[in-house]
């Protein structure tokens, strides 16, 4: 079967496995930017309490593979009384996962920050808060952004994975299509192309985008 | 108090407790509660698959859904899911009932309760054409030093082991596609799984493999398919199996079945599924 009559006679499921894959997408990211930045936080704070649980959060979601999390988290959590649906499960576990590196880059861009921002800041008598709103975290923000843009397309990547927790997205469609028609090329090459795709003209410009508004921001236009 | 009334005392309530326990299963709250019955399976055709439109097909789907029908539950919901993920998933709670096609091995019944037989299923081996290393059964595959690919969890991986083969002699890729992709790229040397499902790869390979003769294999790797449940949903076990009953080798059924190549041959005689799990 030609691809173009492959993607007339599936185009449909390949589309709406996509608009599974995206929204997993969106909910992932939004769950991996609040982790890491309390979890980058967090690992410079000086209460020793807050440090413990970053360093734990991070360690343990960086240090275990995705898959086995996301297993972990739809087969075994139900026996501890946890049961998440399997559309939750999927998007947080991949958040959780992303979130945990995400907190070193935060940490590391906000330790980049130039030490004399800190001492202005503190002779200008700016509390704590206002210190790490109004100075450090702009600052920092633009230096974490290269990097971030290279996690969210391992995100992206990521959300593949919850297509073995029965999450019907693009990569569950791929494999169902060529489970039954047995036409790989036509469905896994159609899956990659649709993730190139995603990640090139979706996430890549966004970034860069952002990477520009801030620097206008900061006058380094 | 003295030791036996305290022991009459606990024994009563472990009684007790268990007595209530067995009375209503979580199947059977979801149902009173009004919501779905779930029907877990995998990509095995033609036991249970999804079709084109995302139902579900195949024949032991078709019998479990007679079956619940002639029950009186029409509300339910079928999930896809991977093969090696079926007994996990129930026991997660993911579903309700696996129709995956599973055959009862002693290992599987630690794990699950399964219903009484549905079908009695040989394996098959999936070759290149004109099997030329003349494989035919699990020994023949052993003495040849062929390599044996079939899925996770597949029941065939403990018949390989029984005829000799080791761990590393048998390669494990997730499910049907796979062992069809692995014998075509020549990755295997053959290709198992239950005949039903080897003969229908061969029949949609276009010709690339061929399957083996089913009654090359001895009596001890038949098999018996049964659906499975939770343990603890035994009371609705116990009436899905008087149903089951009923309906095995009825013109209903039959008629149903007929379609996905379930023949008089397939059916289960009388095997009880306690024989079963004991002898596999």
């Amino acid at each position: 079967m030609s691809i173009w009559d492959f993607l007339l006679n599936f185009g449909p499921r390949l589309a709406s496995g996509t608009l599974y894959t995206v929204a997993q997408f969106f909910l992932a990211t939004i769950i991996a930017i609040a982790c890491a930045l309390l979890a980058g936080l967090g690992k410079l704070s000086g209460n020793w309490l807050i440090r413990g649980i970053s360093v734990v959060y991070i360690e343990i979601f960086r240090g275990t593979s995705l898959l086995v999390q996301l297993y972990w988290i739809f087969f075994v959590l139900p026996f501890f009384g946890v049961t998440l649906p399997k559309f939750a499960a999927g998007f947080l576990s991949v958040g959780l996962n992303i979130g945990s590196y995400g907190a070193e880059l935060v940490r590391g861009a906000i330790q980049q920050v130039p030490k004399g921002q800190w001492e202005a800041a503190y002779a200008l008598s700016m509390s704590p808060a206002q210190r790490m709103r109004r100075i450090i975290l702009p600052q920092a923000f633009v230096i974490m952004l290269p990097p971030w843009g290279n996690l969210l397309i391992e995100l992206l990547k990521g959300t593949a994975l919850v297509a073995l927790i029965s999450v019907t997205d693009l990569m569950f469609e791929a494999k169902q299509i060529n489970g039954s028609t047995f036409l790989s090329v036509q469905a896994f090459g159609s899956a990659l192309v649709i993730y190139y795709i995603l990640a090139r003209f979706m996430i890549t410009p966004f970034m860069r985008w952002c990477e520009r508004a801030m620097n206008r921001r900061l006058s380094r236009a | 108090m003295t030791t036996s009334v305290k022991t009459l005392i606990a024994a009563s309530l472990a009684l007790g407790v268990s007595a209530v326990a067995v009375a209503a299963g979580p199947l059977t709250d979801r149902i009173d509660a009004g919501e779905a019955i779930r029907i877990g399976f995998a990509n095995e055709i033609p036991f249970a698959y999804a079709d084109e439109d995302g139902n579900a097909a195949g024949f032991v789907n078709a019998m479990t859904l007679g079956i619940l029908q002639n029950m009186g539950y029409d509300n339910i919901e079928a999930v896809q899911t991977e093969w090696g993920g079926l007994i996990p998933g129930l026991n997660a709670g993911r579903f309700d009932i696996v129709t995956g096609g599973m055959n009862i091995l002693a290992s599987r019944c630690e794990n699950m309760a399964f219903s009484e037989p549905i079908a009695t299923i040989g394996d098959g081996f999936i070759v290149a054409p004109g099997n030329p290393k003349g494989l035919e059964t699990y020994e023949g595959i052993h003495e040849a030093g062929a390599t044996l690919v079939t899925g996770a969890g597949y029941s065939n991986i403990e018949a390989a082991k029984a005829a000799g083969m080791t761990d590393a002699d048998i390669m494990i890729v997730p499910g049907p596609t796979e062992i069809l992709a692995a014998v075509v790229a020549g990755r295997a040397d053959a290709g198992t799984g239950t005949y039903f499902t080897m003969a229908q790869l061969a029949a949609s390979s276009d010709g690339k493999v061929e399957v083996t003769d089913p009654n090359a294999l001895p009596e001890e790797t038949f098999n018996w398919a049964g659906i499975g449940f939770r343990f603890e949903d035994q009371d609705f076990l116990d009436a899905f199996n008087a149903a089951l009953a009923d309906y095995i080798g009825s013109e209903q059924m039959m008629a149903a079945v007929a379609q996905y190549g379930y023949t008089a041959d397939t059916l289960p005689g009388d095997r009880s599924t306690e024989w079963v799990c004991a002898n596999r």
